[in-house]
This record gives structure tokens, C-alpha cells and sequence, in this order.
């Protein structure tokens, strides 16, 4: 494309190779990110900004004006946001924990060399594809009381399933098995990326020493997947944190306020109640929280640099 | 050394491996079925898991509705655009970030890859009030740059291990046959992990076709309404058509489906790779 430039052995003039090299890494991310801090910077300090003035949709009503925190004091003082917001963190500590083990039992399992492992790790991918509204829709059917096929299943033991949605406790069950299904694949095939990377030798040098299976599983598995527990809990847990659908589309946040989370929440006081300078507090404190949590769990988590 | 032992646990394996897959599979299957069963079969007391009857009905009454096609269309308009923006935007990040260090790139990439944190009802609200003086409100454009924040810093963390795999006796040689920054980029660095663009342009295809929060925010009518939201739209507050919205879910996620099956390979080491080259 370009014409031959000097022959490299007599450069002339050129920038440093250093210079030009940051210059090339420059230019080739900047479109990138001036796209991102178009669409995600800032419309957070646009948020940001809003969270601190009075807002009103009329048209011709009274003009925005700075209002300091007094959002902030409406959105914390509401019970509603207070029972999301606890909710939102119970949901995201219980769904990792029921993630990460049943994670683990399946990652353990497909890791062994058994028949037809390759089949059933396509098998364990397959709810990653399936769209979270269609999931939602689909448990939701299941758990109906009725013609739904969980409490034929449950019959077939003598036992009498629940009208699942009418309690908080049952609707707040079939969001958790809704979330636990989507989330499966990504935490079974993370685990199975790092299970790969432990060499055999390692625990066969245990047995050999002794140790029994737990020993080996404790002192040896657990400690070399750290790398991959940080990334599936770093990940799932802003997922976990942002869980919308399965919500909206199961239990509507009832029965009562149950199973309200701040997505859901967030999404009622803003597109419901038209409350946007509200909603922007609450938006904020929504990332705090998250921001919060993540870093918790990264600090607790990161590579320990002890080498 | 106990053979009894094995035994019980090998049986136990298997059920309990069999109990999982079947879990797994169950409300897939399920969708499928109910889509074909006729409505009587629908809300028979007690279910079966099988259509007795099955028939096409379904897909008919959905084919023909136009609303649906506007769905589909909607969905495929807001997935695609912001994917081939993904990949306009993300390819020659990703290779920057990966292959030319510049002072602030270490914290810069990291902030491109926080933005994944966002909750993305926090920026239905800001892209709603924007969108709402520029006229993008109700628009499948409007959704292609509202996922933006979400397809590409996706899209930038899936290639960026890539590109920084790659050796740099490749691009030493590139740089003695004076082929620019751009030609490295695209003659050398591009075809040589191609897979893994393909993967990560497929994750970004799937955020955005999956996304809903969003698309219910910023659209109002079905010529802008995407897929998932039709979908939830057959729940109405008096019933809820399970026939014809399974048989829409199964128009939604067959494409989906295909192609994951055609290229699941690649897509179990993109997904993968962040977590084993930590």
C-alpha cells in the first residue's frame, strides 16, 4: 500500500522506535474508547449529575435545580429500596455460594475420564445460549401449579409441591434454580479450564504419600483454582448483582415486595413512576454497592504476589 | 482396593450425571414440546413431557403475524450493528492494548473491562432521557449504540489474550519488511486468530440478541420492539399464550443454537482462555 520508505538500515529522521510504538497504541485504542466514554462514562456522570437535582417531566414544569442529597435521603428512607437492596445482596451471596458448589460437584465430575464426556460437556454448555427472558418463561411454566412439571415431578416421590409463586419463600426459589441454570455452564467450564491446568502428577503424589481424597481435594484442587474462582466470582458476581429478567418475568418482584431486586426496582421507579432524578440516586447507589462487593472480593481473592 | 466401594460410587456417578443432564436439558426440551403440543395438550392435568398430538399450529399463527417478523427483524437489526461496531471499534483496541503499550494503556484497558460491571438498567436511564431529545427513543438504531457499552468491552477482554499470545519474532519481521502498524494488524495478526475474533463476535452477537432490559426501556412499539421483549409481551395480566410464545422462543433461539453447535469447539476456549491465562 504505502510506497517504499527509506531502507531501514539508514533511517532518517524517524521518531524513536518506542515514540512511534506508544503513538500506534494510541491511535488504535482511541476509537474505542472514545466510544465507551460516549456510552458508559458518561451517561454515569450524567447519572451522577441528575442524582443531585429536582427533575420533572412536565412539560414547562419547574426548571431543574440542585437539590444537593436529598435524592439520595428520599432513596435510602424508602422501605422498598431498603428490602431491594437487602434482598439483591442475600440473592447474590446465596446464588455464588449454590453456584460455586454444584459448580464444582459437575466440574469434578465431567474432569474424570468417563464415556461421552465430550457429549455432555456440549450438554453443560447449552443453557449459556439460551436467551435469560425464554429461561425465565420456560421455569416459570414448570413451576405453575397445575399443568407445570415440577410438581408432577415432586408427586412421583409423595410429595405435594407448593404453589411455588404464592410464597415468598417458593418465588424466591424459582429465581434462584432459574439463575443457578443460567449460570451453570459459565462456572462448570471455567472450573473445567483450570481443573486442566493442575498436573496429575501433583495428586498423584499425594495418594502416594497417603492423603485421601478430601486431603487431596483441600490441599492441592482448591488452592490451584484460585485463579479461576476469582474470575467466576468477579463476573458472576456483577451478573448476579444485575439480575433483571428472571424477576420481571416470573414473579414481577411479588408476591408483595419478596423477590424485589434493585434492577427491578430501579426499573419500576423509573419507567412507572417517572421518578428519574429518583432513579439516578438509586442508580448510584446500585454501582456503589457493586463496586463495593467486587472489590471486596478481589482484594480477598487477588494473585498473592509471596513468590 | 475396595472394589464394593467403586462400585456404589460409579453407580452413584451416573445417576447423579444422569439426574443433572436431565436437569440441563429439561426447560429446552420443554419449550420445544409445549411448542408443538395443541393448546388442549398445553393445560392438560397432569402434563406429559411429549406432544401426544403434536402439530405445527403454533408456528403458523406465529409466522404469519407480522409483529413477530418485526421482532425477529428488530432483534437481528440491534444484535448485528452492534456487533460489526464490536468489531470495528474492538479489533484494533484490543490489538493497541495487547501489542502497544503506551503509559496509561494498563489502566485504561481496566477501565474498559469495569464497564462490564455496570447494571444495564443503570444506563437505561441516562440513554431513555438522551435518547428522548435526539429522537432515538422507540428506533433499533438507538439499541445499536445502547449496546455499545455492553457488546464491546466484552468483545476487547475475549481478543485482547489473543492478540497478546502471539509472538513478537511475527511482528519484529513485519517491522524489518516495513509493513506499518496497520498491515501487522491485518495481514498477519488478524488471520492468524481469526477463531477467536469469530468467537468473541459471537459473545457479542449474543449479549446483544439477549439483552433485554434495555430494549424494553427504549422502545415502545413492535416496529422497535426486539425479541425478548415480544416475547414477554404474551404474558398478559389475564393469560399468558404459552403456545404461541414457545413457539416464538424456539424462532428466537434456533439461530442462536445452530451456530453454537456448529462452533462450540472455539467457543469453549474463548470463553476459557481469560480464566486459564489469568
Amino acid at each position: 500500500m504505502q510506497p517504499a520508505g527509506p531502507s531501514p538500515a539508514f533511517p532518517r529522521r524517524r521518531p524513536t522506535l518506542g515514540r512511534a510504538r506508544r503513538r500506534a497504541g494510541v491511535l488504535l485504542t482511541l476509537p474505542a474508547l472514545l466510544a465507551l466514554a460516549a456510552t458508559a462514562l458518561y451517561p454515569l456522570l450524567w447519572t451522577v449529575s441528575l442524582s443531585m437535582q429536582s427533575f420533572s417531566v412536565a412539560v414547562g414544569g419547574p426548571a431543574p435545580s440542585f437539590v444537593g442529597l436529598a435524592n439520595y435521603a428520599a432513596t435510602l428512607g424508602s422501605p422498598t429500596f431498603r428490602t431491594a437492596l437487602l434482598q439483591t445482596v442475600a440473592y447474590v451471596a446465596t446464588t455464588l455460594v449454590i453456584e460455586l458448589a454444584l459448580g464444582l460437584a459437575i466440574a469434578l465430575a465431567l474432569h474424570r475420564e468417563t464415556r461421552g464426556r465430550k457429549a455432555l460437556r456440549v450438554v453443560v454448555a447449552l443453557p449459556l445460549m439460551v436467551a435469560p427472558v425464554v429461561a425465565a418463561m420456560a421455569w416459570k411454566f414448570l413451576f405453575s401449579p397445575g399443568y407445570g412439571l415440577v410438581n408432577e415431578g415432586l408427586s412421583l416421590f409423595g410429595l405435594h409441591g407448593p404453589a411455588w409463586f404464592a410464597s415468598p419463600w417458593g418465588a424466591r426459589t424459582t429465581v434462584l434454580v432459574t439463575n443457578a441454570w443460567l449460570a451453570l455452564p459459565f462456572v462448570v467450564l471455567v472450573l473445567l479450564a483450570g481443573l486442566a491446568t493442575i498436573p496429575g502428577e501433583l495428586r498423584e503424589a499425594a495418594i502416594v504419600d497417603g492423603a485421601n481424597r478430601w486431603q487431596v481435594f483441600r490441599a492441592i484442587t482448591l488452592p490451584l483454582l484460585r485463579p479461576s474462582l476469582l474470575i467466576i466470582l468477579v463476573i458472576r458476581l456483577a451478573d448476579a448483582f444485575r439480575v433483571f429478567d428472571a424477576v420481571y418475568i416470573m414473579t414481577g418482584g411479588g408476591p408483595g415486595t419478596s423477590t424485589e431486586v434493585l434492577s427491578t426496582y430501579l426499573y419500576r421507579q423509573m419507567f412507572s413512576r417517572a421518578d428519574f432524578a429518583g432513579g439516578a440516586a438509586s442508580s448510584v447507589l446500585f454501582v456503589v454497592t457493586i463496586a463495593i462487593c467486587a472489590g471486596a472480593v478481589f482484594m480477598w481473592l487477588r494473585p498473592r504476589r509471596d513468590r | 482396593m475396595r472394589p464394593a466401594g467403586r462400585v456404589t460410587r460409579t453407580t452413584a456417578t451416573v445417576v447423579v450425571g444422569v439426574a443433572a443432564v436431565a436437569l440441563l436439558l429439561l426447560p429446552v426440551v420443554w419449550v420445544l414440546a409445549t411448542s408443538l403440543k395443541p393448546d388442549g395438550e398445553i393445560y392438560a392435568i397432569p402434563p406429559s413431557l411429549l406432544p401426544q398430538q403434536p402439530t405445527l399450529a403454533h408456528f403458523t399463527s406465529v409466522l404469519s403475524d407480522t409483529t413477530v417478523l418485526s421482532y425477529f427483524r428488530n432483534s437481528l437489526v440491534a444484535a448485528g450493528g452492534a456487533t460489526v461496531l464490536g468489531l470495528v471499534l474492538g479489533v484494533p483496541a484490543a490489538f493497541g492494548f495487547a501489542r502497544f503499550r503506551y503509559r496509561l494503556s494498563g489502566p485504561l484497558l481496566g477501565a474498559v473491562l469495569v464497564t462490564r460491571m455496570f447494571p444495564p438498567v443503570s444506563l437505561a436511564l441516562p440513554f431513555f432521557l438522551q435518547f428522548r431529545q435526539l429522537g432515538l427513543v422507540d428506533q433499533p438504531l438507538g439499541l445499536v449504540l445502547a449496546y455499545v457499552p455492553i457488546v464491546l468491552p466484552l468483545m476487547i477482554w475475549m481478543m485482547e489474550g489473543f492478540f497478546r499470545d502471539l509472538p513478537e519474532e511475527l511482528f519484529e519481521a513485519a517491522r524489518l519488511d516495513g509493513i506499518g502498524t496497520v498491515g501487522a494488524l491485518w495481514r498477519i495478526a488478524v488471520p492468524l486468530v481469526r477463531p477467536a475474533i469469530g468467537v468473541a463476535a459471537l459473545f457479542g452477537f449474543l449479549a446483544a440478541w439477549n439483552e433485554f432490559v434495555i430494549a424494553l426501556s427504549l422502545t415502545r412499539t413492535p416496529g422497535a420492539m426486539t425479541m425478548p421483549v415480544g416475547i414477554a409481551g404474551y404474558i398478559t395480566q389475564f393469560q399468558t399464550m404459552w403456545g404461541d410464545m414457545t413457539a416464538a422462543s424456539v424462532l428466537y433461539l434456533l439461530p442462536v443454537l445452530v451456530v453454537t453447535v456448529i462452533s462450540q469447539r472455539g467457543i469453549i476456549a474463548g470463553l476459557t482462555a481469560g480464566a486459564t491465562k489469568g
